[in-house]
């Protein structure tokens, strides 16, 4: 496996209930990288052949949030938002900054895919290697301050319960919607904290139309680094950027 | 340290309001102590209860130390040169006694092996202190450690999040935790 990246993925589909990792082969990461460039390669491949009868606010429509190698390696902290966009049909990347995709990484994936469409309101609970698909019901139509406080404290009692012995939890990082993205509008942005949000084509709504209300994500385990035997050298680059910049004609 | 000379005891003073929560002491400490970017596992931990509200949370050096008192192996001893809680990876069975008796809660365990984990001072040279000042934004310092009540600065995430909230957002900031 090439340095850089945790090695997995993780697919939700919200209509089955159905939770699964995917991998995808060094070449595809070494071409398309992760971010916006392996946005569009997941697209194409699951959505190329359909792609002008996909509803972007229907259950077929995929919500792509993706790190790249050097997430997580300071000040690398974006995530990207991605999907078919509602606000212009074409494949928009939109990133935000944060925790998340550093916790995600720490969690052990390099991304998360999201497919269907649930009932009812849930969010998505992701600590390491567990994944649960929780109701929202509570949380379903508060903002951003009140969403922020009420998941935050959930989440890490629901931590504490479980791992009684472990000391006071972090809180974990979490996405998540406001009311204008459960109301499908077609510009509502997808959000971290209070302020930090992925804005560009309206990935909100997507989210909204799954009806799901955001992700919660607290990983422990270590930055998956690039120096081999649990060091960081200087020149660790991650491999999947060493070959295809210079491919694509840039001088790094 | 290699040379003999007998160091000066040591304590983190701490300006928490100042926190961005760029957590490069959290990358600094876990490189120095396990040898690669890992935060769980990092002795000093950025809280951010609310968002905005991002402090630093790590040992206080109790002059009483009472988690050393209460652990039922003898794992935790005090460093005479530094003042620092020592932990001895050996004899610690991860009973989490020292988290109880910790009146900040700071102790917490290692996500992977068996073992809490305390700040040492980095053996009188702390790394995140360094991160914190090249960075300029001064939230710790090295101080001489000094006869003073430092148990007080030894206080619950939760505590010190509602201060800092209330300094920062008015009364609102009661209710935003």
């Amino acid at each position: 496996m090439i340095s850089g990246y945790a090695g997995k993925f993780l697919e939700v589909d919200l209509s089955t209930k159905n939770i699964k990792e995917v991998k995808f082969s060094d070449e595809i990461l070494m071409d398309y990288v992760g971010g916006r460039g392996l946005a569009a390669k997941i697209l194409w491949d699951r959505l190329g052949s359909k792609w002008e009868t996909v509803d972007p606010l229907g259950p077929e429509n995929l919500l792509l949030f993706l790190t790249g190698p050097l997430t997580g390696f300071f000040p690398g902290g974006r995530i990207c938002v991605s999907g078919k966009s509602p606000q212009s049909n074409g494949v928009v990347g939109s990133t935000v900054g944060g925790e998340f995709g550093v916790e995600l990484k720490c969690a052990g994936y390099d991304g998360i895919i999201v497919a269907g469409e649930a009932e009812k309101p849930v969010y998505l609970s992701i600590k390491d290697g567990d994944v649960e698909i929780r109701d929202a019901a509570r949380i379903w139509g508060l903002d951003a301050k009140r969403t922020v406080a009420v998941l935050t404290k959930e989440c890490r009692e629901l931590l504490k319960k479980r791992y009684p012995q472990r000391g006071e939890w972090r809180e974990p990082s979490i996405l998540y919607i406001g009311p204008a993205g459960e109301n499908k509008v077609r510009t509502a942005v997808v959000a971290a904290k209070w302020s930090h949000a992925a804005g560009y084509g309206g990935d909100g709504g997507v989210l909204g139309s799954k009806k799901r209300k955001g992700i919660a994500v607290k990983g422990t385990g270590p930055l998956a680094a690039g120096g081999g035997k649990g060091g960081v050298r200087r020149d660790s680059r991650p491999a999947g950027l060493r070959g295809t910049a210079r491919k694509r004609g840039c001088a790094t | 340290m290699a040379e003999a000379e007998k160091r000066e005891a040591i304590w983190i003073a701490r300006d928490l309001s100042k926190c961005s929560g760029c957590r490069r002491c959290e990358i600094a400490c876990s490189l120095f102590h396990e040898k690669r970017i890992w935060p769980e596992a990092s002795r000093i931990r950025v809280f951010m209860l609310v968002p905005g509200v991002e402090f630093p949370h790590f040992c206080a050096q109790c002059e009483d130390y009472p988690c050393v008192e209460v652990c039922p192996t003898k794992a935790l001893s005090v460093s005479k040169e530094t003042g620092a809680v020592l932990v001895d990876a050996n004899t610690c069975i991860g009973c989490g006694k020292c988290i109880e008796a910790c009146p900040g809660k700071v102790p917490h365990m290692h996500p992977k092996e068996n073992k809490v984990l305390i700040c040492d001072l980095c053996g009188g040279d702390p790394q995140c202190v360094k991160v914190c000042q090249e960075g300029l934004w001064n939230v710790l310092r090295v101080v001489p450690r000094r006869f003073h009540p430092y148990r007080l600065y030894a206080r619950t995430p939760e505590e010190i999040a509602k201060d800092l909230a209330v300094k920062l957002y008015g009364e609102e900031g009661e209710r935003l935790l």
